[in-house]
């Protein structure tokens, strides 16, 4: 058995031979009994091989979660529904950096009841403030716009309650629903120095999420509350 | 580059299966695995993939990669001793036992490969990928993928039989 004949049985087992190879090596194989041996040999490792691994391709749930389409990631109250595990590995190494503490505005305006849903709903996008949610974070609408989908959507600033850390998203409305498509953590800005929408030069995910699928530019004033009053029917 | 699309993320997910079990066959455990898995999947989610590309190609070459970067830092630090087959006996049925048995047997067989020969083998003998397939996700000549996998499969002949082979 030379390293050639090797070669030969093994593109033979994998179907990698072309016709004028098949045809001598089955003649070989008829007449040498060392080499059919060898083949059968090779057969049994390739067959052991598929069946011992044939079992292992179940992924894990918490990986599979990762490469569901944002969409799945469904606002639930009261807490936050879990979201891919690389957007708190983000959030963590982003995070540490900011220990900015502020004193939470508008903090006994929190009627039970208020949540991230509720807020994106019904109020207004701002460049300050917070609305206080009943599960102790704070969020801020930034902008509304609509999607290429036709569907509205809306960028915002959430942080926890002593707003040492937060994040920066897009969530959209499906049906009455408001779905986070994107979020990334965020540094709170100083009372001095107000919250900027993403904008071209912010190479995160929030930015690249609306330079793919906002249909135009942000929603006036107007327009937002008109929406909102409407119930965001349009 | 931007971030993944709904149907990259889709065609990316009906690769996992098959990427969950290149990574056993690279790492020879259930846990090494799902490490290597997950963070393929971190990788394919920050760097984003170009839309052209071909999910299962861009996955299994992302996930090579990964494994390669694991492999020499494990060089550095000394490579991790084989885990020794889990005795205790928590098995349900003697049929699984059995199944674990032979895994734990061949993946002992292939950590003996040589690095290239056992990424060959898992991703023609085990994933099925042609070798142009293989030679593109390991991006390597086609040649080259023919002759490691046929040096891996003699290497495993040797390793499990005490036949008498001569060459």
């Amino acid at each position: 058995m030379t390293d050639n004949d090797y070669e030969l049985l093994s593109r033979y087992i994998d179907g990698e031979l072309d016709d004028a190879l098949l045809q001598r090596l089955q003649r070989r194989l008829a007449a040498e009994p060392e080499l059919r041996a060898t083949l059968d040999e090779l057969n049994t490792v390739q067959t052991r091989l598929q069946e011992s691994f044939s079992a292992v391709d179940a992924a894990p749930e918490h990986i599979v979660n990762m490469l569901k389409p944002a969409r799945d990631n469904v606002v639930a109250f009261p807490g936050r529904k879990s979201r891919p595990a690389w957007h708190y590995a983000i959030a963590a190494s982003l995070v540490a950096a900011a220990g900015l503490v502020l004193a939470p505005q508008w903090q006994d305006n929190s009627p039970a009841g208020t949540t991230f849903a509720t807020v994106l709903e019904s109020s207004p996008s701002s460049a300050q403030g917070w609305h206080a949610l009943e599960d102790g974070r704070q969020l801020r609408p930034i902008l509304s716009f609509q999607d290429t989908s036709g569907n509205w959507c809306r960028e915002y600033l959430a942080g926890s309650a002593t707003l040492a850390a937060a994040e920066r998203g897009v969530a959209c409305r499906h049906g009455s629903t408001w779905t986070i498509q994107v979020s990334v953590a965020a540094d709170v800005p100083g009372s001095d120095a107000e919250f900027r929408p993403a904008g071209a030069a912010d190479a995160d995910a929030v930015a690249e999420y609306l330079a793919d699928h906002a249909a135009g530019i942000a929603l006036s004033r107007d327009e937002e509350q008109a929406l909102i009053s409407s119930n965001w029917q349009r | 580059m931007s971030a993944l699309s709904d149907s990259q993320r889709e065609a990316l997910m009906a690769e996992l299966g098959g990427l969950r079990r290149f990574c056993y066959s690279l790492t020879g455990s259930a846990a090494d695995a799902d490490d290597l898995l997950q963070a393929t999947v971190e990788k394919l989610l920050f760097k984003g993939m170009p839309e052209d590309a071909h999910a299962a190609k861009w996955s299994y070459r992302v996930c090579k990669n990964v494994w390669i970067d694991e492999l020499r830092a494990r060089e550095v630090r000394q490579r991790y001793p084989l885990t020794a087959v889990d005795d205790s006996t928590s098995q349900s049925t003697e049929e699984v036992a059995q199944v674990e048995q032979d895994l734990a047997d061949v993946s002992a067989a292939l950590d003996k490969l040589p690095d290239e020969q056992r990424m060959a083998l898992s991703l023609v003998a085990i994933e099925g990928k042609t070798y142009a397939e293989a030679a593109d996700i390991l991006e390597v000549p086609t040649g080259t993928i023919m002759s490691r996998i046929a040096r891996a499969r003699k290497n495993l002949l040797q390793h499990y039989g005490p036949k008498d082979n001569e060459g």
